[in-house]
Order: C-alpha cells, then sequence, then structure tokens
C-alpha cells in the first residue's frame, strides 16, 4: 500500500480527494436516488423539475409492493432457491476441491476434471438451458424451488470448486499430516482440522454463491412460471416490462430485493476481497 | 470405510430432505376441503376487475373456491401453453388473448363449450355477445363450435383533443388518416408544448397494434387467403409512410413508447391525439384527481382512407383446458363472469370493457363512461388479427420492422420488403402458405 | 486396507458427487444442444425432424441473429475496456493509504452486490427522456437532453454504462487485491533508483500486475458475452434491432417461439464464438 507521504503536493492531494468524491457520489448516487424515489409521492416522481430530496416521505408504494404484490412471498422463495444452490455447490464442491487439492487422483483426471470446471465457467450459460430444461420437465421439476436450484449448480458448483481450490492449496498440509500420523481418517481430519481451518473460504464462496443466485434472471424466468414459486427477480422483471412507469413501486420492490444482499455485504466485505485474491491466483 | 458411508447417509438425508419439501409443497394447496378452481389470467386490470365480482361468487356458489393466478402478459402464454400442453391440469379456467386461439384450436387444447354446457344443462344466452368478440372464440374463425366466451371487449379507439379540433375547426371526429395527419400538423404548430400526436412506438407488439389500424384503412392485408403474406403491398407503404408522418408530431422518445407514455401524455394534456388507446386507458379521463383534461377528450372509432374504418379488436376470453379436473366448476364460473349482470359490475367498477350489448347500452353504464355507444359501434366493426397459430412470430418480425423504420434505420418499402420475405419464411414452414 | 488404496477411493468418493451434476448439468445438455441444433424442433406443436446444417444456414441468414453477433462483441469490447480502464483508475486510489478509506471500501463495491434487476429498475428511471434525473442534469449544465434509450445510437451506449457501474467494482476489487500482492520493499527500491511515479508504475506495478489484470479482462470478457438481463429489461433490444444481443435473441427463439433446434443452433454458435474470443484473448496475451 502506498501512503501519502510529505512528498505529495498539495495540487496532487485536491486532486486525488475530487476524483475519490466524484466516484463515491457516481457510485452512490443511483442507490441513493432508488431509496428516495421509493418514499416520494407520485407527484414528486413524475415532474419536469427534479426532486433531489422528497418533501415529504410516505411508505404507500412499501405498502403496496408488501401487502398488495406479496412480496415478502417472493423473497422468502429467493432465499429458499439460494440457500439450496449455496448448500448443494458447498457440499460437493468442498469435497471435489479437498480431492483436487490433497488426495492422489490420477493426475490426467485431475487435470481434465479441472478443465471441465473452468470449461463450464466459461461457457455462455444460456447455451445448455434448452436440454435442462427438457430433464427437468421430465423429472417434474420444472416450476419448483428445487428445479431451479439444481439447475443454478451450473453456476455455482464450477465457481466453488474453483475459489474453493485456491483456500485448500493455500493451506500448509503439515496439520494434517500430522493427524494422519495419528492415524485418524480423512474425514475426521476433514472435520476437525481442514474445514475449522477453511471456513473462511468455505463462508466468502457460499456468500458470492448466494449474492449470484440471489440475483439471477435468466434460469429464473425460464424455470418459473406460477406465482406460489416466483424469485424476486422474475417479479422485479415483470413490473418493469408490465408497468414500466410505476416508479415508486417499482424502486420500493427493488430496493426491498437489495437489502438481504446489501445487510449481509458489511459484514463480510473482508471475506469477498479475500477470494477475489484467490480467484487470481 | 464407515465414516465415509456416514457422511454419504447424512447427504442423501439432507437431498431426500430437501427433495421431499420441494415435492410436496407446490401439493398443499390442493389437499381437502371445498372445489378450487384455479384461473391463470393477465395481470393488471384483468384481475381487478374480476376481484370486483367475487363477491357475488361466493355468495351464490360457497362450495366452489376461486384461486387465481396473475401472470405478465407474455409469462401467461408460456404457462398455459406448456401446462396444456403437457396435459398437467393445473389450470381450470384460461384468460385468452384472441390472437392466441387459433394455435390453442389447432392444438385441440380447449373444451367445447357448447358441447359441455349441453351436457350438464346450463344455457349460454349468446345473442346479447357482439358477434365479433363471440366469432374469434369459435374453432374455426367465426363458424365453427364455441370453445371459449369473450369476457373483456378490447377494440383499439381514438382519442382527441375535441376543445383543440373546435378551436381550431377541424372535423370531429377526423373521418381519414390524411384529416388527422392535418390536424396534428395545425395543432402543434399553434400550440406551444401540445404534441400533434402521441403514439405507441415500443417494438414488438406495441408497435404493430399502434399500427395496424392505419394499415388496415389503407386496404392492405397482412396474408391473403391462399397464406400469401401481402405486407409489402403499395397500399402497405402508402400507409406506414402516413404513419411514420403522424410520428413525426409524437414526443421524442417515441421509440419506446407503450401504453404508460401515451396514457401520461394524454391525461396530461401535453398530446392532442392519441391515435390508439384501448378502453382500459381511457376509463379516468374525466376523473379530475388524475387527469388535466376532464371533459375535453373525445374518444372516437378509428378513421379510414382508402375503405372503411378497421379498429383492432382484442379481446381477450376464457376458456376450459381439456386438462382441467373441474370443467363443470369453471364452466359455471365461466357462465357467470361473463352474464350481463356481472359484466356491468365490472364495467362500474374499474371500466372493464364489456363483450355484451346490453351492458354497452345500459343508462347507468353510459353515464359513467360518456363513449360507450362509440365503443360498441367501433367492436361491432372491429376487425381481428389473421386467424393463423404462427401470430406471434409474425408479429415479432413485424413489430422489429416497423420500429427500424421509425429509427430511420430502412425506408419504408425497405422495412415492409424485409418483413415479408421472413413472415413468407414462418407461413411456408408452417404450411400456412399455399400461393405460388 | 492399504492406507494409499484407501486415499485413492477416498478421492474418487470425493469428486463423484461434483462428477455427476456436471454430466448431468452441462455435459449431457452441451451434448444435447449440439444435436438439436440439427432438427427442427417446434415443441408447441411437437413437431421434430431432422434438417442437418439448415439450422445453421438460417441463422447466418438471418439479419437480426448477425446484428445480435456484432452488438454483442461491440457491447463486450465496449464494456470490458471501459471497466477495465475506471476499476484499474479505483484501485490505484483505493491503494493510497487514506483518512477514510477503510469506511469508503465497503461503499464502492456495494453495485456489484445488487440484484441485476433492481439495477435496471433504477438505472431505466434515470435514463428515462422526460423523466430521468440524467436529462434534468444535462438541462443543468447547459447540454441537451438526450434520448438514452430510444436514439438507435445511444442505447447501447446506455447499457454499457449501466453495466460499467454495476460491475467496474468487480474489476477494482481483483486489481486491489493484486496491488496488495506487491510488496511495498521494490517500490522502495525504485525510488532509491530515481524512478519517477510514473516509471514506478510502468516498471514495478504493471509487470506484476499482469497476472491479475489476464484474469478479470477474460473473466469480464466471459461474462459481459452472455448480457441478458439489462438490455431485455431496460430497452427490450430494440430500438430496432440496436441492443438485441446473443442471449436475448436465443431466449426468443428458444422459450418465446420455443423453436428449440434454431435456439440450439444459436446456442452452439454462441459457444463457439465465445470460445474462439477467449482462445484469441489467451494467445495474444501470452505474447
Amino acid at each position: 500500500m502506498i501512503v501519502m507521504g510529505g512528498k505529495t503536493s498539495k495540487v496532487e492531494k485536491i486532486a486525488f480527494y475530487t476524483v475519490l468524491a466524484l466516484v463515491m457520489v457516481l457510485v452512490l448516487f443511483p442507490i441513493y436516488w432508488m431509496a428516495v424515489t421509493s418514499i416520494k409521492t407520485e407527484g414528486e416522481v413524475i415532474t419536469e423539475v427534479p426532486v433531489w430530496i422528497p418533501t415529504v416521505a410516505t411508505l404507500e408504494h412499501y405498502k403496496e409492493v408488501i401487502i398488495d404484490m406479496e412480496f415478502v412471498k417472493y423473497i422468502v422463495n429467493t432465499a429458499i432457491v439460494s440457500v439450496i444452490a449455496v448448500l448443494i455447490s458447498l457440499i460437493t464442491g468442498a469435497f471435489a476441491a479437498y480431492a483436487l487439492a490433497r488426495l492422489p487422483l490420477p493426475a490426467k483426471l485431475a487435470s481434465s476434471f479441472l478443465f471441465f470446471v473452468l470449461l463450464i465457467r466459461m461457457l455462455p450459460s444460456g447455451a445448455f438451458v434448452i436440454p435442462l430444461y427438457l430433464i427437468l420437465d421430465r423429472l417434474n421439476l420444472i416450476n419448483t424451488l428445487l428445479g431451479l436450484a439444481i439447475a443454478y449448480q451450473v453456476y455455482t458448483l464450477p465457481y466453488s470448486i474453483w475459489l474453493l481450490l485456491g483456500f485448500f492449496r493455500a493451506l500448509p498440509s503439515e496439520l494434517e499430516e500430522a493427524a494422519m500420523v495419528d492415524g485418524a481418517s480423512r474425514l475426521i481430519i476433514l472435520k476437525d482440522v481442514v474445514f475449522p481451518m477453511i471456513a473462511p473460504g468455505l463462508a466468502s464462496t457460499a456468500i458470492l454463491n448466494f449474492i449470484m443466485c440471489w440475483g439471477e434472471y435468466l434460469y429464473a424466468l425460464i424455470f418459473l412460471s406460477s406465482p406460489d414459486v416466483l424469485t424476486v427477480s422474475v417479479v422485479i422483471g415483470g413490473f418493469i416490462t408490465e408497468y414500466g412507469t410505476l416508479w415508486g413501486e417499482l424502486c420500493a420492490a427493488a430496493l426491498l430485493s437489495s437489502l438481504p444482499v446489501l445487510a449481509f455485504s458489511f459484514y463480510v466485505q473482508k471475506y469477498i476481497i479475500r477470494s477475489y485474491m484467490m480467484i487470481s491466483k | 470405510m464407515y465414516s465415509t458411508r456416514g457422511i454419504g447417509k447424512k447427504l442423501s438425508l439432507l437431498l431426500l430432505l430437501v427433495m421431499v419439501t420441494g415435492f410436496i409443497a407446490p401439493h398443499l394447496a390442493l389437499s381437502k376441503g371445498p372445489v378450487t378452481i384455479t384461473i391463470a389470467m393477465a395481470a393488471g386490470y384483468h384481475v381487478d376487475a374480476l376481484k370486483a365480482i367475487l363477491k357475488y361468487w361466493e355468495k351464490e356458489h360457497p362450495d366452489i373456491k376461486v384461486r387465481i393466478l396473475a401472470f405478465g402478459y407474455h409469462d401467461l402464454y408460456e404457462k398455459i401453453v406448456i401446462d396444456m400442453r403437457e396435459g398437467r391440469g393445473s389450470y381450470d379456467v384460461i384468460e385468452i388473448d384472441d390472437p392466441w386461439m387459433p394455435e390453442f384450436c389447432a392444438a385441440g387444447w380447449l373444451t367445447n363449450i357448447d358441447e359441455l354446457a349441453k351436457k350438464v344443462g346450463i344455457t349460454i344466452n349468446y345473442s346479447d355477445f357482439v358477434d365479433t368478440a363471440l366469432w374469434v372464440g369459435r374453432c374455426p374463425y367465426k363458424t365453427g363450435a364455441q370453445y371459449a366466451l369473450p369476457e373483456c371487449g378490447n377494440v383499439e379507439l381514438m382519442a382527441y383533443r375535441v376543445d383543440l379540433f373546435k378551436k381550431y375547426g377541424l372535423p370531429c371526429p377526423p373521418k381519414t388518416w390524411s384529416e388527422v395527419l392535418k390536424a396534428a400538423e395545425i395543432i402543434s404548430k399553434h400550440e406551444p408544448g401540445i404534441y400533434g400526436t402521441v403514439m405507441r412506438g415500443l417494438r414488438g407488439n406495441p408497435i404493430v397494434s399502434n399500427f395496424l389500424p392505419v394499415f388496415w384503412a389503407f386496404g392492405a392485408r397482412i396474408i391473403d387467403e391462399r397464406g400469401v403474406p401481402r405486407v409489402n403491398s403499395s397500399e402497405a407503404v402508402e400507409a406506414l409512410k402516413i404513419w411514420l408522418a403522424l410520428a413525426k408530431y409524437s414526443p421524442p422518445g417515441m421509440s419506446t413508447f407503450s401504453s404508460d407514455q401515451v396514457k401520461a401524455y394524454l391525461y396530461e394534456g401535453k398530446a392532442a391525439i392519441a391515435t390508439e388507446v384501448w378502453p382500459g386507458w381511457i376509463g379516468q379521463l374525466d376523473n379530475p384527481e388524475v387527469s388535466k383534461v376532464v371533459g375535453k377528450v373525445d374518444i372516437c372509432v378509428p378513421p379510414g382512407e382508402k375503405t372503411h374504418p378497421s379498429p383492432m379488436i382484442g379481446v381477450w376470453l376464457f376458456g376450459i383446458p381439456h386438462s382441467s379436473k373441474h370443467k363443470v366448476e369453471a364452466l359455471k364460473f365461466v357462465v357467470f363472469a361473463t352474464s350481463a349482470e356481472m359484466q356491468k359490475i365490472k364495467a362500474l367498477a374499474t371500466g372493464y370493457p364489456p363483450t355484451r350489448k346490453s351492458v354497452y347500452l345500459d343508462p347507468e353504464v353510459v353515464k359513467k363512461y360518456r363513449w360507450y355507444p362509440i365503443q360498441l359501434k367501433a367492436l361491432m366493426t372491429s376487425r381481428p388479427r389473421p386467424r393463423v397459430p404462427v401470430w406471434a412470430e409474425i408479429e415479432s418480425i413485424l413489430g422489429l420492422y416497423l420500429s427500424k423504420a421509425l429509427i430511420g434505420e430502412m425506408s419504408p418499402q425497405q422495412a415492409l420488403n424485409a418483413a415479408n420475405a421472413e413472415i413468407l419464411e414462418v407461413l411456408k414452414e408452417a404450411g400456412i402458405y399455399k400461393g405460388g | 486396507m492399504n492406507p494409499k488404496l484407501k486415499d485413492k477411493l477416498t478421492s474418487y468418493f470425493f469428486i463423484l458427487p461434483s462428477l455427476v451434476i456436471f454430466t448431468l448439468l452441462t455435459i449431457y445438455p452441451m451434448m444435447e444442444t449440439v444435436r438439436l441444433s440439427f432438427y427442427r424442433y417446434y415443441y408447441i406443436r411437437q413437431r421434430v425432424w431432422f434438417v442437418g446444417f439448415k439450422n445453421y444456414v438460417w441463422l447466418l441468414k438471418n439479419d437480426l441473429f448477425l446484428r445480435a453477433i456484432f452488438n454483442t462483441l461491440e457491447f463486450d469490447f465496449m464494456a470490458t475496456s471501459l471497466q477495465f480502464l475506471i476499476g484499474l483508475l479505483l484501485a490505484l486510489i483505493f491503494n493510497v493509504e487514506f483518512k477514510l478509506r477503510k469506511v469508503f471500501l465497503p461503499f464502492v463495491i456495494l453495485p456489484m452486490l445488487l440484484p441485476p434487476v433492481a439495477v435496471c429498475s433504477v438505472w431505466k428511471l434515470m435514463l428515462d427522456y422526460r423523466f430521468g434525473i440524467i436529462n434534468d442534469v444535462m438541462d443543468y449544465v447547459g447540454l441537451p437532453r438526450l434520448n438514452w434509450l430510444g436514439d438507435p445510437n445511444l442505447a447501447m451506449l446506455s447499457i454499457v454504462i449501466v453495466d460499467t457501474w454495476q460491475y467496474t467494482p468487480f474489476v477494482f476489487l481483483v486489481l486491489l487485491a493484486g496491488l496488495q500482492s506487491i510488496p511495498r520493499e521494490l517500490y522502495e527500491a525504485a525510488m532509491i533508483d530515481g524512478a519517477g511515479k510514473f516509471d514506478r508504475f510502468k516498471n514495478v506495478t504493471l509487470p506484476l500486475l499482469k497476472p491479475f489484470i489476464m484474469v478479470v479482462i477474460l473473466l469480464r470478457v466471459i461474462d459481459t458475452f452472455k448480457i441478458f438481463t439489462k438490455p431485455a429489461l431496460i430497452t427490450g433490444g430494440g430500438p430496432g434491432d440496436a441492443t438485441e444481443t446473443l442471449t436475448l435473441y436465443f431466449y426468443k427463439e428458444a422459450f418465446k417461439f420455443f423453436k428449440l433446434g434454431i435456439g440450439s443452433a444459436a446456442a452452439v454458435i454462441m459457444t463457439v464464438i465465445v470460445g474462439v474470443v477467449s482462445l484469441v484473448y489467451l494467445l495474444k496475451v501470452k505474447m
């Protein structure tokens, strides 16, 4: 990290803080705008002269969204899908990544497996969706939350293996070897030694996948249909295309759908940054 | 190795748990109690109107519960199609936009309402329905048996500022599209801050719906009797030219406009003519709380040009899928919801357009909506979109090229030629094309 | 049991679930997509027949599809470059120790956490011709109001702006992680050698940051290629075909008209293009 020392000139300092301030405004303004629009009265949203700060705050749009649109139901649906998807990929991914990092898999199998993981991460996810649709259709899993969570493995599983592999490789293997000498089995080692040490890695993988599932739109749009199972993305997407200019309600729904991820971003900042350090390794 | 098995057991237990909840949850709602019929319909004012009559239904049929599932337009189509194709029977009543009918008929997905009604001894009073609305619910069109009952008498209308028209001595209502163009020109020239027209230009269904009345008024056709596409005929090109001229008087950003923008400009008094409005948009025009043009806007049948006026019909119908497990209850509901009595309640409560003549002429209703006799006239002279199962594709092609002509990327002739060539391909592949 | 053999067996057990999921959800669907691409498959009418390469020929003659390829590549290039440049600038800013750095940092990455549909909602409002705050600001500073979403020359740029707002933080975080991995001693050594700020950036920062830059650009090239949500919700592919992208086209053919054969062929072409683009990129960078 570079420290701004005494050598930095005043002009440079001013330039630096100006750019910084500009960046912060550009980044935060749309979020601010979403928030204020959601509490503005209809008249202040649609006006020729912009209203930067609403004169009165109304919860009318939230009432509309929560009570009339039953938005909470969709938030719960989205949470169920995301949690199931994250759990499946975390469990299967952690075992696979551990095997790749530590266990004597035949070199060819290991490298081709890894190649596949990277390949799947790279290919356009939309490309697989037709047969996936036909498979889930045959299994009666179309239009169910479980079916969508399974489909999400196309996104989340390669990502999990990839991220976790980095974490496993960064972990010194001495402790495991010591435990091996003591005669503990692999699973005991995993449970008592490896997983506790890799916990931050598991957490950041889970979080990144959760964010991905929470905001996913294309698969949800294709796989879900009845209102009982829709996720927030599909509901808001429908809202935008059908009732384009009910901005107040739209922004209220958008903000509500953002809160779960936003709330938890403050706690997990450092985990996310750490996993991006892993990505590039 | 025993420990590996332990983990496997836990894992499979977890998976089992997840799957069981996944499978059971959707079925819980259908378990016991009185019969529940499920209605799949378009979200928005359709649902609002239906909700207005639910309490009467509950009083009359306490044993038949109604569950409404509301979808966006495209979602609704996709959901009901897949459900009927797979014979799942998730829906007992479906709300059908009239262009979908040929496809549903061809696939044989719907229940013959005449037959079912006869079998269970329910009589339906057909004579009160507007003919054009009934026809689109028949398989085949106009001549066949009734497979769906019209419940929303949507028809394309035109709205214009009668105060401004009178001020400049313009004919009220305009009889031809050329007169409309002239009026737009004059008003936008003399009235600062008021646009001559406001039109829907969004690619897809909106731009096509906006264009078709002009297209038809010039005597152009989309497909002829032998399944040959005719959208690049000289009449069609002429129609597109005048439509583009009208669009020049529309507010900037028209290529992204859908119903919301048209309504906004109309209600704020910032547009003199909305060349295309639907009954659902104009119900509040005389409500001073939301409208700045109370009493200043007149509704008329869209004009003709080379031929008589041709408003587009956009009726919605209730049909009963073959796969429904509660057909009789569904029929009872459909008959109830389309009865004159209930249509009147829907119209009064939400301005939902009726499909029965008696409701249009009901004094109480006309008092609230002064343009209803005109709306009835429009509906009676209305024209349906081509009765082919591939209309969605044709509309998508036409919508794209109209949009390209609108933004000036193609000349009218080029755009319509390109559209015609692509539509021809679709018709050939669907086996509709029989020309040479 | 022999512990080596046991480890080997365990390792198979460990990768088996992932292998099953991959086979079922991606490898099989991939092969099936290729197979379906040789059929006309009307899902709704249940009509299927073999057509050989006709779907491919049809697509490569279809103006809208070709335009979608062009648009997607254009978007990919513009968005990736813009996000990289701004992301690098941001990373350099946040690599400086300043007051409140720790307070600001979490806020900068907020956009990438938001659901894309939420981002579309607010940007569609901000870009609106009449009520959009962006045109209000343009008025305020004396610039003409622009038809951001309705002008075919601006619509794609608008989508690029929205995507850049959301995903620059991702580029920023990866590059920041890279910058922080550069040992401070290297800068100090360069300073003793009398290197100026720009020299230090060129000779120390860039070479050491290169692996991070490579990865982040590759990831953005791949991910921007899939763009769907933003054009679908903000412009619907219009006006005209100005913002039609490959995934949008694919979605329409496959799940609006349910022409699964043509949809599959489009998917195969899409996959080939993204493969070629990433390959070219990887080869170029290696040189």
